[in-house]
Formats: C-alpha cells, sequence, structure tokens
C-alpha cells in the first residue's frame, strides 16, 4: 500500500498541498481527480520523490524519505506529463532504460526481449527502430509508459507488491489509445500491483478506477468508490461548473454530462 | 568499403533500434584507426628516423639499429608528443561528451562555454603568481601546480555554470551559452590582468602555453597532466547509465534509481580536471569536445556506455591528425594546433546549429 499521511508541499511562500491524506492499495486503480491547479500533480511528485514535503509517505510500510533512489526504483515506476529527449535515441533505446535497475522481476533470461513486449503492450510493435523525437505526443507517451513497464514488469516481487505512478496517462491520446493504457492499468492492478493516476476524464475515471480521490485547492475533498464520490453536488462544487451525473444501469457505472450541453 | 559493409551486415543481425553491436565495432575500429594514426606520427617527422627503425630496435632484438640521435628523436621528441597528443585529444573529446550528457545539450562543449577560459585563468595565475604569491602552493605541488590550477579554475566555471543555467533540473540552452559569454570574458579580463603584470619571461611562457600546442610535449608534461586526466576516465564507466537516464530528465533519472545529485557532481568534477589538465599542458585547442561526440551520435547512436569510450579513441586520433597537419602545412615551421582544431571545428559547430536551429527553442 501506498501511504501518505498529513502531507503538506510549500513552493517559494504557496501551499501547494496542505495535510493530505492519501492511500493506493495494490490491486486497485487508485485515480485522483480535479480542476487545474488543485494540486493533482504535487500530489503525485511528492509521492514519486521529486519534491520535499512535510509529513509521512511509506510505501509498503517503508517511510520513502529513507529509501534510495536504487530502492525506491523497486518499488515503483513513474510515468510522467511529457517527456522531451535531447539526444536521437531509439524507441527500443528508451524502453531499456526502464531495465537499468536490474529488478524487472521478468524471467531469467527474457529480459532482452521485454523492450518488445512491452512495446506490443502499448500497441507501438515495429516502432523500435524508430528515433523517439520523430513521434508524435501521444506515440513518445506510450513509449515512456513501455519504460515505466519495463522497470517494474512483475506487479508484484519477492510477495511484496510494486506501483505504477501515472500523471495524466491519457492526455495526449486517441480515445482508442485512452482505453488501452486505462486496461494497462487494470491489467497491473489484477496481477497484484498498484496503480495511481491523475486523471481529467472523468468518464474514464468513473469506467476504470477503483477508488477516485477528488481534490480541490490543495486538500482532498473527497475519496472513495467512483459511485459514492461522483455526485452532481459534489463534482459540480468542485470544478466549479454544473455537471450532471447519469448511471449506465447495467454496470451502474456513472458518466458525467455538462449540464450547459443538456439544455 | 569493408569495414561498412559489415556495420551494415551487423545492423540487420541486431535487433531493430539495438546499436550497440555497431557500436563495439565501431570502437573496435577506431582502436585500430588509433594505433595507425599513432604509429604514423611516430614515424613522421623534420628527421628521417623512421618507424622500421623502432620496430627493428623493439622487435629484432639487434641492438644499435637505431641511431643514438633518432633515438633521441623518437623517444624524447615525437613519442611524448603523440603520448600527449592522445592524452588531451582523449580528455577534451570525453570531456564534450560527458557536459553534453550533463547539460542534456548537444552544443555544450568546455571551449564554447567557458571552462577553458576558466582553466585557462587558473593557469595564468600559477604562471604568474607561482614565484611570488603563489610559491608555497608551486612549491608544494610541484610539476602538479599547473594541472591542479586549471583544474580548479575549470571547476569553478563549471560549477558557476550549472548554477546559473539550470532551474529544477532543466537546463535552458540559451541561458548556459549566455553565461559561458560572460564567464569566457570575466576569465579572459582577468588573465589579462595577470598578463599585464607578467615580466618578460613569464610573457614568453604565456605566449607558448596560450597558442594551444603539443610542440613543447616532455615526459615531464605527461606525468603532470596524465595522472588528473586518468583519474577523471576512472569516473567514466559509473557515469555512462546516470548519464543515459539523465537523458530523460532529472526527475525521470531519480525514479529509475539514479543518484542524481551525486551523479552530477562526479560528471562536474570529470569535465574539471580532464579539461583543466588538457589546459595546462597544451593551452587552449577548441572544438574537439564538440566535433568528436556529434560525429559519433550520428553514427552508434547517443547511448553513453559506447559513446564515452569511442569519443575518448576518436578525439585521440583527430588530436594526432590535426597535430599532423599543424606541423607539416607550414613546414618546417608548425602552425599552433588550436589554429587547426579552429579552422575544422568552427564551421562544423556553424554547421551542428544549421541542422538544427530548432534547438536553441527548446
Amino acid at each position: 500500500m501506498i501511504e501518505a499521511r498529513n502531507v503538506s508541499v510549500s513552493i517559494g511562500r504557496s501551499r501547494i498541498l496542505s495535510g493530505v491524506d492519501f492511500c493506493a492499495r495494490p490491486g486497485e486503480v487508485t485515480a485522483i481527480v480535479g480542476p487545474n491547479g488543485s494540486g493533482k500533480s504535487t500530489l503525485v511528485k511528492a509521492l514519486s520523490g521529486d519534491l520535499p514535503y512535510a509529513g509521512t509517505i511509506a510505501f509498503n510500510g517503508r517511510d520513502l524519505a529513507a529509501m534510495r533512489p536504487s530502492e525506491a526504483a523497486v518499488v515503483r515506476a513513474v510515468l510522467p506529463q511529457a517527456t522531451t529527449l535531447a539526444f536521437p535515441y531509439t524507441v527500443r533505446e528508451v524502453v531499456r532504460l526502464g531495465l537499468m535497475g536490474g529488478r524487472s522481476g521478468a524471467l531469467a533470461g527474457q529480459e532482452e526481449m521485454l523492450p518488445e513486449r512491452a512495446l506490443a503492450r502499448v500497441d507501438l510493435s515495429g516502432f523500435a527502430g524508430r528515433f523517439y523525437q520523430e513521434l508524435s505526443g501521444g506515440e513518445q507517451q506510450r513509449v515512456q509508459l513501455a519504460r515505466a513497464l519495463c522497470q517494474v514488469w512483475a506487479p508484484v516481487l519477492e510477495g511484496r507488491p510494486r506501483y505504477l505512478i501515472l500523471d495524466e496517462p491519457v492526455s495526449s491520446l486517441d480515445i482508442k489509445h485512452q482505453i488501452l493504457v486505462m486496461q494497462i492499468a487494470r491489467g497491473f492492478a489484477a496481477r497484484g500491483g498498484g496503480v495511481v493516476a491523475v486523471l481529467h476524464d472523468l468518464n474514464l475515471t468513473a469506467a476504470f478506477a477503483d477508488h477516485v480521490f477528488v481534490m480541490r485547492r490543495g486538500a482532498v475533498a473527497a475519496g472513495g468508490a467512483p459511485q459514492a464520490v461522483m455526485q452532481d453536488a459534489l463534482l459540480s462544487a468542485v470544478f466549479d461548473c454544473p455537471l450532471k451525473v447519469g448511471a449506465v444501469p447495467a454496470a451502474s457505472v456513472p458518466f458525467v454530462l455538462p449540464q450547459a450541453g443538456l439544455a | 568499403m569493408a569495414p561498412l559493409a559489415g556495420i551494415f551486415a551487423l545492423q540487420g543481425a541486431a535487433p531493430e533500434g539495438d546499436r550497440s553491436a555497431r557500436a563495439r565495432l565501431v570502437i573496435a575500429l577506431l582502436a585500430v584507426l588509433l594505433v595507425a594514426v599513432a604509429a604514423f606520427s611516430v614515424a613522421t617527422g623534420a628527421s628521417d628516423a623512421s618507424l622500421r627503425g623502432v620496430a627493428a630496435a623493439w622487435f629484432g632484438g639487434e641492438e644499435g639499429v637505431l641511431s643514438a640521435r633518432d633515438r633521441l628523436i623518437i623517444y624524447e621528441i615525437r613519442l611524448p608528443r603523440v603520448v600527449l597528443g592522445m592524452l588531451i585529444g582523449a580528455a577534451l573529446a570525453v570531456s564534450g561528451a560527458l557536459m553534453q550528457g550533463l547539460f542534456r545539450n548537444p552544443l555544450a562543449d568546455p571551449g564554447i562555454v567557458g571552462v577553458s577560459a576558466g582553466a585557462g585563468l587558473g593557469a595564468i595565475t600559477v604562471i604568474v603568481l607561482g614565484g611570488t604569491a603563489l610559491g608555497p602552493f608551486v612549491a608544494l605541488f610541484g610539476i602538479y601546480a599547473l594541472p591542479l590550477a586549471a583544474f580548479a579554475g575549470g571547476l569553478a566555471t563549471t560549477l558557476l555554470l550549472y548554477r546559473v543555467a539550470t532551474r529544477r533540473g532543466q537546463t535552458s540552452i540559451a541561458t548556459m551559452l549566455l553565461a559561458g559569454i560572460a564567464l569566457a570574458a570575466l576569465s579572459g579580463a582577468l588573465s589579462g590582468i595577470l598578463v599585464y603584470v607578467a615580466d618578460d619571461g613569464q610573457l614568453r611562457d604565456l605566449t607558448f602555453w596560450g597558442l594551444g600546442s603539443l610542440g613543447g610535449a616532455t615526459w615531464s608534461k605527461i606525468w603532470a597532466a596524465g595522472p588528473v586526466i586518468l583519474a577523471a576516465f576512472i569516473a567514466v564507466p559509473f557515469l555512462a547509465r546516470g548519464l543515459d537516464a539523465l537523458a530523460l530528465g532529472e526527475a525521470s533519472a531519480r525514479h529509475l534509481g539514479i543518484p542524481v545529485q551525486r551523479m552530477k557532481n562526479v560528471a562536474i568534477l570529470s569535465v574539471a580536471a580532464a579539461t583543466g589538465a588538457a589546459v595546462a599542458v597544451s593551452g587552449g585547442i577548441g572544438f574537439v569536445g564538440i566535433v568528436v561526440p556529434h560525429l559519433l551520435r550520428l553514427v552508434i547512436g547517443p547511448g553513453h556506455r559506447h559513446l564515452l569510450p569511442a569519443s575518448a579513441l576518436l578525439g585521440a586520433s583527430l588530436l594526432l591528425l590535426a597535430d599532423a597537419v599543424s606541423r607539416t602545412i607550414v613546414a618546417p615551421a608548425e602552425l599552433p594546433i588550436g589554429i587547426v582544431t579552429a579552422v575544422f571545428g568552427a564551421p562544423f559547430f556553424l554547421w551542428v546549429l544549421l541542422r538544427r536551429r530548432g534547438i536553441l527553442d527548446l
């Protein structure tokens, strides 16, 4: 489990996060939603160890602040919003970087094949020889996801669950690949790992997340199952915009429409 | 053409996008090239002492094949010059590749961004003040005083540059180049003040040193600079992985398990040591650090595990070739090698800029 208690982050004089309690369980996809500037990315950066924070963050009971980078790299992989490269690496060379820690968890002798398999998973078979810099933003994002997948190929290593931390993983993708990436997240969770994803699309969140944290002004406004959290009043207040939540009867999966569009 | 055919044949066999087999082949070819260029350099010169004579003396077992005069020319003039040239060329090329990886920027080069000028200031300080204010420093470190001072100057410049140009792990290319101009100008001005107060003997030393030449190569210079350069090279294998990860950005490198701050410190120390030592013994030899890694990236890709050793080999070869040009083009006089590298290197730099003009917008 990833557990954050009373986490606060200040950048300069402004306080971006104040007293956030957060948790992400193995076996689940945990989504973080909220309007621009609500602190979603800051929370994810604190979880990734990129920002100094007050409070405690623990992975599987171990304090993040006490972990060396190499130890943290075993327990979680991080997909940033966008990654630009200064040098002409091939797609395969970028994906291989995920293997540098040597703890992918793949069976012995299979590690050499992981880049191809990870690329196939993100629907980029045949891209290994292309230059990363020449790909579209959405393709680059999927290459980086393949890299992160290589790093924590086995969702559970030596009995301990591992985590994928995804900062807006679908923001530059078309709908087919949005669904593909969310299915990858679900698959990772189904095999015992944990996923934390910052999402903007409330309908993808409702369809794929087990647990939703709604953030507002640097604090958690609500947390729970999508059915419990995604309510007209709450979402309309948090996003400061009139919203209407419905449900697809078969699975009672909520969906969200703008009220303005329904008139 | 045979080696080229080999490269392409191997390319077909390797997994798509994997250039490591090709890189290993290129490194092997570069090693052969370096041996050939070094042998050629030892064998040619104003005197007719020949390689055949040397080989006979080494392997033939017959004493006295080499005349005393040829022995002197080869062992005391040509060989130190070749060894020093290889050391300096490798040091400059590796410094360039390291800096480019550290700054995530193919235009970073110790000469262009003022690190060489800072190292030069350190060296000039020792030359001018070594007999007076810095007497105890020189007495303490002996032949190492000059490379150490150049190392300190290079280190101070690199640290300052990194401070100015990098914010939250992102390096602004424009800021880096402009800061480099300012730092080079400052080092130049301070050097100018020292030159102004220098006496005649020191001025002669400074002039010889500042032209950038391998002409004064001696074994004692090699003993002074060699250990500092080799110390920097020892760190290189430990940096390769980290620099590849750093290409993704500082945060991503940390996520992959790299202790980023420590790695950057080691890289900065290595750049300052290699550049400082090279500048201390051979003055300003520019552009090797930008030309060599750039050419190699075109052939073997930017992966540092192969780029760094390949840069050392190609840098050594290219500097020996430049030295051969500098010795022969105005024979029997000598053109300073810094002029030769600049004549080829500066247009190359412009060509890189022309091809990648967009890079300044990063």
